[in-house]
């Protein structure tokens, strides 16, 4: 299974266009380092942690030359738990919500306990400048507006949220991740779109964000855990996640603390 | 008088209430230069070899081709002047009839007589379908597709498809090249008959002389895109004035001297250019005969002729002969043997140089 | 009988080189398709595909394929008439710029459509001044699909024109009948093999049509949730969905099943 896995990941890589990772090192140079840890390591996680995981992934690589960090992959969280059943090839999750990670420890390929990494609550999208003077979501139902598909974690978080708040909305379009969403309202296609605040975050020059007064009571928690079969280099990525100075990198991207 | 400028053989009063082309086209190496006229009502084959252009003709005077320069005029109606002026085929009431029938596979033979008068919403189009059908012996197809047809059906049903949409020219591609021998003289007679009774004016193309000898009232050869003879059937026919006529009529034109032949009567000696012969009346030997007019020659090859055989003579620097001989008096000649040939002088005419025979065997 | 004689004698024609390398192209496209079937819960599936989310799935692909053949034939065929007619440069071009939509992966087509018709594309401030909209609607679906699908009828069709030929539509044309008798009455029932195959083939492409209708039309279920868009949701989710997810792929297979075996079937049978 490990040397399909390295086919994959060549295989990968090549498709994905291997920005800047170090090539291979399995020989030699992998023994040089001391406390080396070695090894690759892929990373499967929601799209909204995109920014953030970019940057933490950069300081773990440049850490750890040693190790041969692959380009991480961004998508809706569901879609991941998807791939890695039928055997996607990858040493850590970090998931938008908790039912999609429990979905993944049923299949077995957990490690350990999933531990939650940052939280996360929902914004409204709309254009710089919030042209269409978007105050609450109750202002989304007279215009084109688009949001999560309930099947994607951020979705469910919508439908709570409409819950909490009793409003009833009829979207144009209900996406499959939310960065789709974000990317509409950026693109001009929909006037508004509920999003995670980590996604205006990560656009800032093109979206603006509307907090509804609720926004509080929904909270996403995003666990993260290391995959079976992976090797030390995961452990090390994923406390470097849960440390102070992942924490600090999160929040500047928007996501809220873990508690 | 020389190739190039053979004159239309009519007086242009008589073009003007019939069918005129004067065109000339270019296309990739071939040029075309013709100036054609057909009286009203008469019929024109035009003979030639593959590739002089024949179907080029045609062609232009349906009003599927458009010419480089030139007009083209039907009873007084300019149809084609180039480059500015074409008449759509469809309304020029000219039929084309080509080698192969085309006929429509994806209708019934009726369906395909009555398009043509559908197309120009004639009424009772079946009606006038089922007369032509009739006319010409085809009326039991009616209902089968073309698929199922032999050839000369096909082509039987195909004139009657051209004729069915009432045009006021026809034009004939070599309608019988792709039929048997068997087929091939019935719709010739068939051709003949309808024509007539049709009073159409018509253009027949053909690399076959029978066609024009039993269809036509006027002929022109057309040589490399060019005509170079054209008059009266039995002018043309009947006394051709170049050796490449000859042999597509099948009369032998030797150059004066060719065998030391000599005319029975003819103009002064100094002034005959060609002697002309019927292959009819040259006798084949093994054995040398005594008398004049008598060569040397080798047997190229054998061909059928009607009653006998024709043989074709080779002498070395001159025109081939042609000589037609019964099946009986065959005796050994094969191919690559060595006979005498024999024409009696009253059978060779002289030709002046460019001029009539001064004795016109009757045709 | 007889058939079954023919099938006999046509195998002992093919040299084994031919034979061999034949099959293994069959069973590569066919054991995918049957690999699918054991993964398939039988007991839920008339339930699946009796649901709402399947039916409206089904109704819209149907008839918004349907839609996309039609918008096909109206354009395509003229467009196939032009360029079997071309000189052969300017129909290399024109041939070439219709196969584009085949090469471009469909997000990309989408996100080109979208420029079009979106709000903020070409012809956005028109679309709503005249109070139309086309993106989020199943005219959007219709679009998309009709772009995927019409290189197939037109390279199938003009394929059929040259094949036959101009010689029948100049018969036709000495026989009295105008451009477009020509047209309706000779040329279109001589390719007619041609056309319907062209016709099968942009159906069945245009029903299976995802990602450029995913972004031009969205995904709202009953309004612009096609068949395919179906089983990418029901995908996303695990357990029951998936099962969804294939009961609907199985469908989508069978209706093109129904539609490439019966359709030139019941043309045979005319033809006869």
């Amino acid at each position: 299974m490990r040397r399909a896995a390295a086919a994959a990941l060549a295989a990968a890589a090549l498709l994905t266009g291997c920005a800047g990772s170090p090539p291979a090192t399995s020989g030699p140079a992998s023994d040089a380092a001391d406390d080396a840890l070695g090894g690759t390591l892929t990373v499967h996680a929601a799209a909204s942690l995109q920014a953030a995981f970019d940057e933490l992934l950069a300081t773990f690589s440049a850490e750890h030359p040693e190790v041969d960090v692959q380009p991480a992959v961004y998508d809706g969280s569901s879609t991941l738990v998807a791939q890695l059943a039928d055997g996607a090839p990858a040493d850590v999750l970090a998931t938008a919500d908790e039912a999609t990670m429990a979905d993944l420890v049923a299949t077995g390929l957990a490690a350990s306990e999933p531990q939650v990494l940052a939280t996360n609550t929902l914004v409204v999208a709309v254009p710089p400048g919030n042209p269409d003077g978007v105050a609450d979501l109750a202002d989304l139902a007279g215009l084109r507006h688009a949001v999560c598909a309930p099947e994607v974690p951020c979705g469910a978080a919508t439908a709570a949220l409409l819950a909490a708040a009793g409003v009833e909305l009829d979207p144009v379009t209900l996406e499959r991740n939310v960065a789709a969403v974000a990317e509409r309202v950026a693109r001009g296609d929909v006037d508004a779109g509920l999003v995670y605040a980590t996604d205006v975050v990560a656009r800032e020059e093109l979206l603006d964000a509307v907090v509804p007064a609720l926004a509080g009571t929904v909270v996403n928690r995003y666990p993260v855990v290391v995959l079976d079969g992976a090797q030390r280099a995961a452990e090390a990525f994923v406390e470097l996640v849960l440390s102070p100075r992942g924490r600090s990198v999160l929040a500047a991207h928007g996501f809220g603390p873990p508690s | 008088m020389t190739a190039g400028d053979a004159p239309t053989g009519l007086a242009p009063q008589a073009a003007g209430e019939g069918l005129a082309a004067d065109v000339r086209l270019r296309r990739g190496g071939f040029t075309l230069d013709v100036d054609l006229a057909v009286p009203p009502g008469g019929t024109l084959a035009l003979l030639g070899p593959n590739g002089s252009g024949k179907s080029t003709v045609l062609g232009v005077l349906a009003g599927l081709l458009v010419p480089d320069t030139g007009t083209v005029v039907w009873r007084g109606r300019t149809l084609t002047r180039a480059p500015d002026l074409l008449v759509p085929p469809a309304e020029r009431r000219i039929g084309l009839l080509g080698q192969e029938p085309l006929l429509f596979p994806h209708l019934s033979v009726l369906d395909n007589v009555a398009f043509g008068p559908r197309s120009r919403r004639l009424p009772d189009a079946a009606a006038r379908a089922t007369r032509w059908l009739e006319r010409l012996g085809v009326a039991h197809l009616a209902q089968r597709r073309p698929r199922g047809l032999s050839g000369g059906q096909a082509a039987r049903v195909a004139l009657a498809r051209a004729l069915a949409a009432e045009p006021e020219v026809l034009l004939l591609d070599e309608p019988l090249a792709s039929l048997d021998a068997v087929a091939a003289p019935e719709l010739r007679h068939l051709l003949a008959e309808t024509l007539r009774d049709a009073g159409l004016t018509t253009v027949l193309v053909s690399h076959d002389v029978l066609d024009a000898a039993l269809v036509a009232d006027h002929v022109a050869v057309l040589r490399e895109g060019r005509v170079v003879e054209h008059g009266p059937r039995a002018e043309v026919l009947g006394a051709p004035r170049t050796e490449f006529t000859a042999a597509f009529v099948g009369v032998n034109l030797v150059p004066v001297g060719f065998g030391g032949l000599r005319p029975a009567a003819g103009p002064p000696a100094a002034a005959v250019a060609r002697l002309r012969f019927r292959p009819a009346a040259v006798t084949v030997s093994e054995q040398r005969p005594g008398g004049d007019n008598t060569w040397e020659a080798t047997v190229r090859w054998l061909e059928p002729a009607t009653g006998g055989v024709r043989v074709r003579l080779a002498t070395p620097g001159q025109p081939d002969v042609l000589a037609d001989v019964d099946a009986a008096a065959l005796g050994h000649l094969r191919p690559g043997a060595r006979v005498w040939a024999h024409v009696p002088a009253e059978s060779v005419q002289a030709l002046g140089r460019g001029e009539q025979a001064a004795c016109e065997s009757p045709t | 009988m007889t058939g079954a004689h023919d099938a006999e004698r046509a195998r002992q024609r093919l040299p084994l080189g031919v034979l061999v390398p034949a099959v293994l192209g069959l069973v590569l496209l066919v054991v995918p398709l049957l690999a699918l079937l054991p993964r398939v819960d039988w007991s839920t599936l008339p339930a699946t595909l009796l649901s709402p989310t399947a039916r409206d799935a089904v109704w819209l692909s149907v008839r918004t394929a349907a839609a996309a053949v039609v918008c096909c034939l109206a354009l395509g065929v003229p467009l196939a008439l032009l360029t079997a007619r071309a000189s052969p440069r300017v129909a290399a071009v024109l041939r070439a710029v219709v196969t584009l939509p085949l090469v471009l992966p469909p997000l990309v087509g989408g996100v080109a459509l979208l420029s079009v018709v979106g709000r903020t594309g070409l012809l956005g401030g028109v679309l709503d001044t005249l109070g139309v909209t086309v993106a989020f609607t199943p005219w959007a679906i219709v679009l998309a699909q009709t772009f995927v699908a019409m290189p197939f009828l037109v390279i199938a069709l003009e394929g059929s024109l040259r094949a036959v030929g101009a010689r029948y539509e100049a018969v036709a044309a000495t026989l009295g009948a105008r451009r477009l008798t020509v047209l309706r009455r000779v040329t279109l029932p001589l390719v007619a093999p041609g056309l319907l195959a062209g016709v099968v083939l942009a159906f069945t492409r245009a029903i299976g049509e995802f990602g450029a209708t995913a972004l031009v039309a969205g995904n709202r279920p009953g309004v612009t949730q096609t068949v395919p868009m179906a089983i990418y949701t029901a995908y996303n989710g695990t357990g029951v969905a998936r099962d969804t997810a294939l009961a609907l792929s199985l469908l989508l297979v069978a209706v093109a099943l129904v539609i490439l075996l019966l359709v030139p079937a019941a043309r045979r049978r005319e033809a006869l």
